[in-house]
C-alpha cells in the first residue's frame, strides 16, 4: 500500500515534539558502501563519481554539495570476504564542499592495495 | 518510469526519489587524467546511482551551478554557500545519453584546468576509455601515467 504522511512535527511517546526537519536533518546526506580501491561502490547515495587517486586513495565527489567543509564524515576499511581482513585503516582528507578523500592502509604492510571501505557523512546541505 | 515535474525541489529529495525508483547504471567509461606532473594518473569512475539519474532527466542540475558554488568556495574568505539556491531551483536538465552524461560529469568532477585545455600542449592530459582498457592489475598503481604516444584530440 502506497502512502504519504505530511507532518511537521514528531511527539516522542513522552509528550515532546520534534520538528521533522530534525529528524531529515539528522540523516546521513552521503554514503557509499564496500568501495574498491578502483573506485568503484558496491552501494552509494549522493555520489556523482569516484575517483581513484593512487594506491588505496579515493575521492567521492557529492552530487548534492554541503553547505561548508565542516560537516562530520566517518570511514572504515574494510575487506567483507577476508577473513584475515582486520589489520585495516582508513583516514579522511582534503574535505571541500564537493568532495572530500579517503586513504586506506594494511597496518601489516607500507602498501594500501586491495582495502575498500566504507564512509558516511553528516551535515548541512547547501 | 517519467520522473515527476520537480520544481523548485531540494536536490537532495530529488537524488532520493532517483535512489528509490530508478535502477543503478554501471557505465564502463572511465576518465583518465592528470593534474599534477608529480601525481600518478587519477581515474574518474562514475557513480552507477549517478549516471541512472543522468540518463532518467529531470534530476540534476545544468553543470554550470557546480561551476558557480566552485567559484564561491575558491574566494579566500568563503565559509560557506550563500547559493545552494541555485541547485535546487535551476531548471533540472533532460534525460542526456551515456556519452553526454560522461561529457557533464567530467566538467562536474574533474579540474577545470584539466578538461579546459585536455587538448592543449604536447601530451594528452586526459583520456576517456573504456574500464577494460585500463591495466587488468593495480601493480605499480602510483606510477601509471598516461602514454605519451597517444595522440591529442584537435
Amino acid at each position: 500500500m502506497a502512502g504519504k504522511i505530511i507532518a511537521d512535527t514528531i511527539e516522542t511517546g513522552a509528550g515532546a515534539d520534534i520538528p521533522t526537519s530534525y529528524v531529515v536533518n539528522g540523516s546521513a546526506k552521503a554514503w557509499g558502501g564496500d568501495m574498491t580501491d578502483s573506485a568503484v561502490a558496491g552501494d552509494s547515495f549522493n555520489i556523482s563519481s569516484i575517483t581513484d587517486s593512487g594506491t588505496g586513495i579515493n575521492q567521492p565527489s557529492w552530487s548534492s554539495a554541503f553547505n561548508n567543509a565542516d560537516y562530520s564524515s566517518t570511514t572504515a576499511a574494510t575487506n567483507p570476504t577476508n577473513t584475515s581482513g582486520q589489520n585495516r585503516a582508513a583516514c579522511i582528507f582534503l574535505v571541500s564542499t564537493s568532495s572530500m578523500k579517503i586513504q586506506t592502509f594494511r597496518s601489516d604492510t607500507a602498501a594500501a592495495s586491495s582495502v575498500g571501505h566504507n564512509f558516511v557523512s553528516f551535515g548541512d546541505l547547501a | 518510469m517519467n520522473t515527476p515535474e520537480f520544481k523548485g525541489t531540494h536536490l537532495w529529495d530529488r537524488l532520493c526519489w532517483a535512489k528509490e525508483n530508478l535502477d543503478p547504471h554501471q557505465s564502463d567509461y572511465r576518465v583518465v587524467y592528470e593534474d599534477s606532473l608529480d601525481e600518478c594518473a587519477k581515474i574518474l569512475v562514475p557513480d552507477p546511482n549517478w549516471m541512472a539519474a543522468a540518463m532518467q532527466g529531470g534530476i540534476l542540475p545544468p553543470v554550470w551551478v557546480y561551476w558557480e558554488l566552485a567559484k564561491d568556495e575558491a574566494k579566500p574568505d568563503f565559509k560557506k554557500h550563500t547559493r545552494g539556491y541555485l541547485l535546487h531551483e535551476t531548471e533540472p536538465m533532460g534525460p542526456m545519453t551515456e556519452e553526454a552524461a560522461i561529457e557533464y560529469l567530467i566538467m562536474k568532477d574533474c579540474p577545470e584546468s584539466v578538461w579546459k585545455t585536455y587538448n592543449v600542449g604536447n601530451r594528452p592530459k586526459m583520456v576517456i576509455c573504456t574500464k577494460q582498457q585500463l591495466p587488468q592489475t593495480r601493480e605499480w598503481r602510483n606510477a601509471w601515467k598516461i602514454s605519451e604516444d597517444l595522440e591529442v584530440a584537435a
